[in-house]
């Protein structure tokens, strides 16, 4: 059994690399036999700053098995720390130091895969965490099964409830928390998306327009999703919205068992 | 394309241009407390005052929903890396003795002089930053001051007449070049705030020039606030002018933009009446208002 793990990732359009502020764990390729794996994503909020940076710290926390459902409060408190040292290090501008008071924003979205005979001969039993709207994919021959926590474009609005990296804003935090599980076996595939692309995928589900989940499947490269990424921004529904959201955008690709040919 | 939906970036910034009654009845108290009535009558700058009391001037009032405004946007832009241009920002004073009014820039300190000037140099470049304290929680329930800069760019003014035909061609110089070299932004935003009538003649003209402006976004804004030192009820947004008391009030109305949609749902948001036909217009405003006004009147509709 290999687990081929793949992250694609692109800036808004007008933007450089460095104003990125999604993350995503891993933040690259990986393939691997060992259980369990961990993925996550985070979408740091635009309106904050240091918010890229929060972003990162969330995603390799769950990635490193850290931060749970359970340990949730507890982590917050050790990242908040290591957010506020390194971001307090130099002296700001007013400005800065105003922002920074009111701190940085992320989405969370984790999914741990296990291994479990007794669930599956080949497969076993999966649990995902959110807090915001990044959204899972839960796809087996080709048909969507699970879309987790939001399932429909009208779910998504601007202001979902976002981890704070200070203190004080945690009002709500708990209650936007959501979790899921079930069951994989060999074969199945699992997609993590931020919100602008995660709200592309269901519109074009929605509209039966195209074959999102065989583009996802079939991206091989990082430039063969960078072209499709840019046409999508351009292109607009009957109704005249954007197709796809002029934001940062991130998928993490998991596939179990058969061979990546990405 | 829908008007008012333009993506606001560092590419196509948007704009604020705002038109400050600086007249001498700006010296008037504005939500006066301790009223006193003077034992003798005084007359200061041509007019006669007959009571004493406590409170911000008009002017006061104005410069600090001004430099509040500022701060905010700056905050608003900062990011990371610095601040990102996604604004420009203009002050223009209009006030100045009947003989020989004024009607400029009205910055103060390195920006002196400067029309519309991008909101990173802005942020770099306050006149001064004062301290002030702000309550806020302790995280035990409680409430603790907490010192907050407040740094500032426009200073109160208050002398003379209204010049406010003068201050609408001023814009509209200003603004014609300005969406001249930016036809794809979103439209810029033109905040008059007065306290009473123009003294040099009838703006009308000048503000439907104003007006006339445009980016292939849609057309330039003109809201109008109309600041009081009157008890009464203030009105925001209104959508008909039958419920405006004076002739000068309708006549404001009159002069200012239909809300966009966009704003109309801000509004709502703020639990503000509005309709189809609100127009961008305060009457009778009150510090609370004036900043909620400006607030809705400058909250992006698609900040990127």
């Amino acid at each position: 059994m290999t687990i081929t793990i793949r992250a694609f990732s692109l800036p808004k359009a007008g933007n450089c690399e460095s104003e990125y502020e999604d993350a995503a764990w891993p933040c690259n390729a990986s393939e691997g036999t060992s259980f369990p794996v961990r993925m996550a994503v985070a979408d740091g909020a635009t309106e904050a700053s240091f918010s890229a940076f929060w972003a990162r710290l969330l995603v390799q926390d769950y990635g490193e098995g850290l931060l749970t459902e359970e340990t949730l409060p507890d982590r917050l408190m050790v990242l908040r720390d290591s957010w506020k040292e390194s971001v307090g290090k130099e002296p700001l501008p007013w400005y800065a130091e105003e922002k920074l008071r009111s701190g940085a924003f992320s989405s969370l979205l984790g999914l741990t895969i296990e291994r479990d005979p007794e669930v599956h001969r080949d497969g076993g039993r999966w649990t995902a965490l959110a807090i915001g709207d990044s959204c899972l994919f839960h796809v087996r021959g080709g048909e969507l099964l699970l879309a987790f926590p939001l399932a429909r474009t009208s779910d998504f609005d601007s202001r979902p409830v976002l981890i704070p990296s200070v203190r004080g804003g945690d009002e709500g935090l708990e209650g936007a928390m959501r979790a899921a599980g079930g069951r994989w076996r060999e074969g199945d595939v699992f997609y993590l998306m931020t919100d602008a692309f995660a709200c592309w995928f269901l519109r074009r589900l929605e509209l039966r327009e195209g074959d999102p989940i065989g583009f996802v499947e079939g991206i091989q490269d990082d430039s063969s999703f960078e072209e499709v990424i840019r046409h999508q921004r351009g292109d607009r529904t009957e109704d005249g919205l954007v197709m796809l959201k002029n934001d940062d955008v991130t998928l993490i690709r998991c596939r179990l068992g058969a061979p990546d040919e990405g | 394309m829908m008007p008012y939906t333009a993506e606001i970036s560092r590419t196509n910034p948007s704009c604020f241009l705002f038109l400050i009654d600086q007249s001498g009845s700006m010296q008037d108290v504005m939500d006066p407390t301790n009223l006193r009535a003077m034992d003798s009558p005084m007359v200061v700058d041509g007019r006669t005052y007959t009571h004493t009391a406590s409170g911000k001037t008009k002017a006061q009032g104005v410069a600090d929903a001004i430099n509040r405004l500022l701060q905010n946007l700056v905050i608003k832009c900062a990011k990371s890396e610095g601040v990102r241009d996604y604004y420009e920002v203009g002050v223009i004073g209009y006030g100045g003795d009947n003989t020989a009014y004024k009607v400029g820039p009205a910055f103060s300190g390195a920006l002196v002089g400067r029309e519309v000037v991008p909101i990173g140099e802005i942020a770099d470049s306050p006149a001064r930053i004062e301290e002030r304290s702000k309550k806020v929680d302790d995280g035990a329930g409680g409430l603790v001051d907490q010192k907050i800069k407040f740094p500032i760019w426009f200073d109160p003014v208050a002398v003379g007449g209204t010049p406010m035909s003068q201050a609408m061609t001023k814009a509209r110089d200003v603004l014609s070049d300005w969406v001249a070299r930016h036809p794809a932004s979103f439209p810029p935003i033109v905040i008059n705030i007065t306290d009473g009538e123009w003294t040099d003649s009838d703006p009308t003209p000048a503000a439907e020039s104003v007006k006339a402006l445009s980016t292939d976004d849609g057309n330039v804004l003109v809201f109008n606030i109309h600041i009081s030192a009157n008890q009464g009820a203030s009105i925001e947004f209104p959508d008909d002018e039958s419920r405006l008391g004076d002739q000068y009030a309708r006549f404001l109305f009159n002069l200012s933009s239909p809300l966009p949609s966009y704003m109309q749902s801000i509004a709502r948001q703020e639990g503000l009446q509005v309709s189809e036909l609100s127009r961008g217009f305060a009457f009778n405003a009150d510090m609370v208002g004036l900043i909620r006004f400006i607030d809705i009147g400058t909250r992006p509709s698609n900040l990127r």
